[in-house]
Formats: structure tokens, C-alpha cells, sequence
């Protein structure tokens, strides 16, 4: 059923009138209007329930799939007896932070910081830095006065 | 000569008063190092032969005159995410297995400008992510009371270094408990100062918004004196908090009339061990003794304090271990083809599997999709936790509670289980949401001979009233002097 279906169902089960064609079709204009005001399009509602299910993660657990992707955007690889302790171990911290669910946050502030201070910047003075061969000394590889990394760029 | 019943402040005065050199302290350590880190292992790195140098040359500084503070030619040592130039600084992984800053951290200037002699780094969770010292690439601190048993951590390596006097005092790091946990099952004391009250230039990072330097040591008073030396603005670190320095001198008169302390009754309920409860409770009949109003409240938002924790550190995490790739420095892997494959292999290999793990959490709550419903959920949540504070603090000069629900418990018990050791941070990780100072200090010992700590939490730069309130406890209580049976005249052998 489309949305725009589903709204003439509702309207006619809530006042028990039928609607005629005409008026149907006004109410479905009216309301591709509305959708269109707020940016709506076909397979949009596919895409917020896809997020829904997403968000929910903490029921259905971590699967193979979201565990390469962590692993993808972590830059690790696991072995896969790792996979499997991570996968069981990340399902269960999940299911325990979604007790902050629990506590509506409508309207509150974020605080990413302890205190509301700005930072205090220092005065833009120009002053030596570290010297470069200390920097290097630590470097596993390096040439020329540069970190050394295997071929990037053919 | 044995200073194993002395203070950090009792030798820097001895060696004022020329009872003792600052060689002959930093031999005695080093003699203690010697007898009992093979059962400790509190160090990773030992400067054996740089510690005495150093004291030497403080020695002459203060013959002449040049060095007056009242910690100079006093053996200590730094946990080992704190950078000190030149010499190996590994965090407790086999990422940093090789790193030796080209610079030192701020706090480490401090310590030597103020004539502190460095016995070296000291042991600790990876990237300070643990509660137990177990995650250590080098290997798990043992507990002095019972080497069999945890520490506590992340700053393991520096609670048992101080309660087996391999070294005077140390500094840790707090970030969600680190100095407080591990004093509380050593029997130490220690400071987690307000944010921004310490310089974090220097210190490795891992959750920048919660990490703090702070004290550990015999007793509070050293621990002031130690905060002392260490706080204050620094341009290299813009959320370090510009204001007048700490000043203790009106901590020490014993008398706490007047003082309100709330005790939090959620704090007390299901999950708190009888053998900690008790001596916390009796501490606080203490107090009322010394003249401290005590009164009960409720805070049920602390309750929601781990998860928000763990949403927020990790998140922070996964961003600032983004820099570990192989490449500027630490563990490399060697003759990869590409450099996708040294940044997968080097970081797969230097790591661990807790921070692993908490790279992967962090690298979720902050990815698209999961972002408003865990990242930013959790950041309200710690306005509401600080919002909370606020209020308590409108009533009651300190808070006091349990720092720990268990006392420490055997090597290996809770290793296998992330989110069992996650919740023995119930008393400690609000604090550093908030922002605030606490501190924690023995008070007394559990059925299993093992010490308990006692944790007091102020009000953003009440460091003055918690050190206050912590000595006047420590005057009329022995729980502090109470030493180790390894560290007992003979117990070596």
C-alpha cells in the first residue's frame, strides 16, 4: 500500500465517510504537496526503517557483515576466533548500553566537554619546532630526510 | 637504613636535614626494586643507572643551595603513558614497544625542575584501557598484599609500586578511575584532580575529554604536595584551566565542623560487596566524628554512568588511536606490499584485544546510522550526570562512597568477561564526566586481608576541601601506615 493509500484508508476509517474519486484525488494531491515540502520520495520510507532495524542492533546482536565493516573502519583484520569473541563481546556491551534508552533526552544539551570554556589558544608566535632528525628517530623506515612507506602512487 | 615507613615529604625533609642523601634514598629503592618487582613487576623499564646520576646531581643542587622544594632528591617514579624524553615510554603495548619520546611531557619538566630523581615507567592497562593491569603487553602487575591477586589499574604498576615502596610516590592517570581503583585495592592514596587542572601535554591520549594526571602515594598530604608541583596553566595544553595554584595549607588542622558530605544511597545497593561496604560506612561515622554533618540523597542518573562512559571513552579512543599506522613511529610490521596492508597488519599486530575491542565500539557508536542513537544520546546523558553533581554540590561540600564494589580479586578471574569488568567502574567513571576531582584513600581491609578505599568527590577545584577531609581521616586512622608483608622487615626472604 502506498502512503498515499494508506492516508485514505485512515482518513475514511477515523470519520466513517467514504470518499468519493474526486475527493480522493484532491486528498492525494494535497498530500504529494506535503511530501514534496518535506523532501519525500519513493523507497525514502524503505530507507528509515532500513536506519530503525539499524538502530535496533543492540537486539538482533552484531552479525558477520557489521563486524568486517567495524573492522573496515577501524583498519584491524581479526583472525576468525577473534571475529567470533568480538562479535559475541560487542553484542553484549551493546545490549547493556541501550539501558540509555531508557532516559528521554528530548531537549537536552549535548556536553562534549566538562567544562563550557573555549579554548585558550596560544599567542601566534613563530618559534622552532622539534628537529626534524628527532622526529624521524623513531620512524621504523625512513629516506631522505622522510617516513619511508612502501609504493603509493605508480 | 629503611624508609619503608616514611612519606615522600619525611625523606625530602630528611635529606633537607641531611639524615639521609638523595643517593642513599635512590639506592633503597633500587634495592627494593631489586628484592621485589620479580614478583610486582610494577616497572617496565628500570633506570638503574640514570636514577643514581640523577640523584647526584640534584644532591649538589641542593647543597648549594639551588633546589628548595620540599620534594627535591625524593625517589619516584611515572606510569608509563606519561612521556619522558629520550627514555622508552610504551603505554603498556607492544604498539610502543620501541618509542622513546624526542620530548617530555609537561609534567615531567615539572618533576624535574623540582628535583624529582625518576626510577623509571611503571606498568599499566594498554592505552590505560582496563581496570586490572592484565592487559599490559609486559606482562600483570601483581597486588604487593597478594601477587596472585590484580592491582587494580589502569594505573596498576603505580598503586603497587608505592604500596611495596619500589618508589616513594608515582603518578597515574585517571580517565574513568585509574588512579583511584588501583590506590583503593593497593591501599595507597590518590588524587584524580579537576579536568584542566593538570597539563595533559604529553600524555599519550586516550579519552581527551576524561583523561587526567594525577598523585599516588603513602598518604594524602603528599599527594597535595605532589598536585602542587604538577598543576597549573600550561600554553601547550589549551584545556588546561588558568587560576591561581592549589594551596593546602589550611587542609591540615583535623577539625571538619561544619562540613556537609552526602551520601548517595544508590551507591550502596545491590552489587557492593558487604566487605567494602562496611569499612566505607564506618568511615563515614568517622568523619561524623570529626565534626562532618552527614546526610543521605538520591542520585538514580549515576546509574546510567557505564554505559555512557563506554560510549564516550571508546569513541574518543577510536579517534585518537587513529595515529597509530605503522608509519611515524612504534610497531611496524615488516615487507608489506602496501600501505593499506601496513596500516591493517602493523595495527593488528601492535594491539591488543581489549583495545581492539574498544576501537571497534568507538568506531560504531560514532559511525552513520549509529551516531544520535549512541554517540550524542550518550553526550546528553553526561550533561545530565554533570547537571546532577551540580545540584549535590548546591547542598553538600563532598560526596563520599565506595571507590571500588569489590576488593582486588585473583589474576585471571574476570579477564574473559569485558562487561563484568566494565561494571567495577560504577563509583569511579561519573566523576570523570563530570569533571570533577575525587579522591580515594584506605579505609580499612575486607575479610581476604586485602585494603579498601574510601572515595571523596568534590566540586570543580574543591581539591582543598577533599584533601581537607582526607587528612583529618588519615590523622586518626591507621589504615594508610599499614605496609605489605613483603615489604615487612625479612619479608623479602
Amino acid at each position: 500500500m502506498t502512503i498515499q493509500e494508506k492516508l485514505i484508508t485512515y482518513i475514511e476509517e477515523n470519520t466513517g465517510i467514504e470518499l468519493t474519486e474526486s475527493l480522493a484525488e484532491d486528498v492525494t494531491l494535497r498530500l504529494n504537496m506535503i511530501l514534496d515540502l518535506i523532501g519525500y520520495s519513493e523507497g525514502s520510507a524503505e530507507t528509515a526503517a532500513e536506519s530503525k532495524k539499524v538502530v535496533n542492533v543492540a537486539e538482533t546482536g552484531i552479525d558477520d557483515n557489521l563486524i568486517k565493516y567495524l573492522e573496515e573502519l577501524s583498519r584491524l583484520s581479526l583472525t576468525p576466533e577473534e571475529e567470533e569473541r568480538a562479535k559475541d563481546d560487542l553484542t553484549k556491551i551493546l545490549g547493556y548500553i541501550d539501558m540509555l534508552n531508557e532516559i528521554d533526552t528530548t531537549d537536552v544539551e549535548d556536553m562534549s566537554h566538562p567544562f563550557p570554556y573555549t579554548n585558550n589558544f596560544r599567542d601566534d608566535e613563530v618559534k622552532p619546532s622539534t628537529d626534524r632528525e628527532l622526529i624521524l628517530k623513531n620512524a621504523p623506515q625512513q629516506k631522505d630526510g622522510c617516513f619511508k612507506v612502501p609504493t603509493t602512487v605508480e | 637504613m629503611s624508609l619503608n615507613t616514611k612519606t615522600a615529604l619525611e625523606i625530602g625533609q630528611m635529606i633537607k636535614n641531611k639524615e639521609i642523601s638523595s643517593v642513599e634514598a635512590t639506592k633503597e629503592m633500587l634495592a627494593n626494586i631489586k628484592a621485589r618487582d620479580e614478583k610486582v613487576n610494577a616497572y617496565i623499564t628500570v633506570l638503574e643507572n640514570e636514577a643514581i646520576a640523577q640523584a647526584e646531581s640534584v644532591q649538589a643542587k641542593i647543597d648549594k643551595g639551588e633546589l628548595t622544594s620540599p620534594l627535591a632528591g625524593v625517589p619516584m617514579a611515572i606510569k608509563d603513558n606519561i612521556c619522558t624524553k629520550d627514555i622508552l615510554t610504551t603505554c603498556g603495548s607492544r604498539m610502543l614497544y620501541n618509542f622513546k619520546p624526542p620530548y617530555n611531557a609537561t609534567v615531567s619538566e615539572k618533576l624535574e625542575k623540582n628535583g624529582a630523581v625518576v626510577l623509571g615507567k611503571l606498568n599499566m592497562d594498554e592505552f590505560a584501557m582496563g581496570g586490572s593491569t592484565e592487559t599490559s603487553y609486559f606482562n600483570p602487575t601483581g597486588n604487593p598484599w597478594d601477587t596472585a591477586r590484580v592491582p587494580g589499574g589502569s594505573s596498576g604498576g603505580s598503586a603497587a609500586a608505592v604500596a611495596a615502596r619500589e618508589c616513594t610516590y608515582a603518578l597515574g592517570s585517571d580517565t574513568g578511575g585509574s588512579i583511584r581503583q588501583p590506590c583503593s585495592f593497593c591501599g595507597v592514596s590518590g588524587i584524580k584532580p579537576t579536568y584542566g587542572a593538570v597539563s595533559r601535554y604529553g600524555l599519550v591520549a586516550f579519552a581527551s575529554s576524561l583523561d587526567q594526571i594525577g598523585p599516588i602515594g603513602r598518604d594524602i598530604k603528599d599527594c597535595a604536595e605532589i598536585l602542587t608541583m604538577i598543576s597549573g596553566h600550561d600554553p601547550k595544553d589549551s584545556t588546561s584551566i588558568k587560576r591561581a595554584a592549589f594551596d593546602f595549607s589550611d587542609c591540615y588542622d583535623g577539625d571538619l565542623k561544619g562540613m556537609k558530605i552526602g551520601i548517595p544511597v544508590n551507591y550502596f545497593g545491590k552489587g557492593l560487596d558487604e566487605d567494602v561496604k562496611k569499612p566505607v560506612l564506618e568511615a563515614a561515622e568517622t568523619l561524623k566524628k570529626l565534626g562532618a554533618e552527614i546526610e543521605e540523597f538520591n542520585m538514580d542518573i549515576v546509574d546510567y554512568a557505564i554505559p555512557t562512559y563506554y560510549v564516550l571513552a571508546c569513541a574518543e579512543a577510536s579517534s585518537n588511536l587513529s595515529r597509530y599506522d605503522g608509519i611515524k613511529y612504534g610497531y611496524r610490521r615488516k615487507d608489506c606490499e602496501d600501505l593499506l596492508e601496513v596500516y591493517y597488519t602493523s595495527r593488528s599486530e601492535g594491539f591488543g584485544m581489549e583495545v581492539k575491542r574498544r576501537i571497534m565500539l568507538g568506531s560504531f557508536v560514532l559511525s552513520s546510522g549509529y551516531y544520535d542513537a549512541y554517540y550524542k544520546k550518550g553526550l546528553q546523558i553526561r550533561g545530565l550526570i554533570k547537571k546532577s553533581f551540580d545540584q549535590a554540590f548546591e547542598k553538600y561540600d563532598m560526596i563520599l562512597s565506595p571507590v571500588a564494589p569489590t576488593t582486588a580479586y585473583k589474576i585471571g578471574e574476570n579477564s574473559s568477561d569485558p562487561l563484568k569488568m566494565y561494571l567495577g567502574d560504577i563509583y569511579t567513571v561519573s566523576v570523570n564526566l563530570a569533571g570533577i576531582p575525587a579522591v580515594s584513600i584506605p579505609c580499612g581491609f575486607g575479610k581476604n586481608a586485602m585494603p579498601v578505599g574510601l572515595q571523596l568527590i568534590g566540586n570543580v577545584f574543591d581539591e582543598p576541601k577533599l584533601v581537607k577531609a582526607a587528612y583529618a581521616f588519615q590523622k586518626i586512622t591507621d589504615y594508610h601506615t599499614n605496609i605489605p608483608e613483603m615489604v615487612k622487615e625479612g619479608g623479602d626472604k
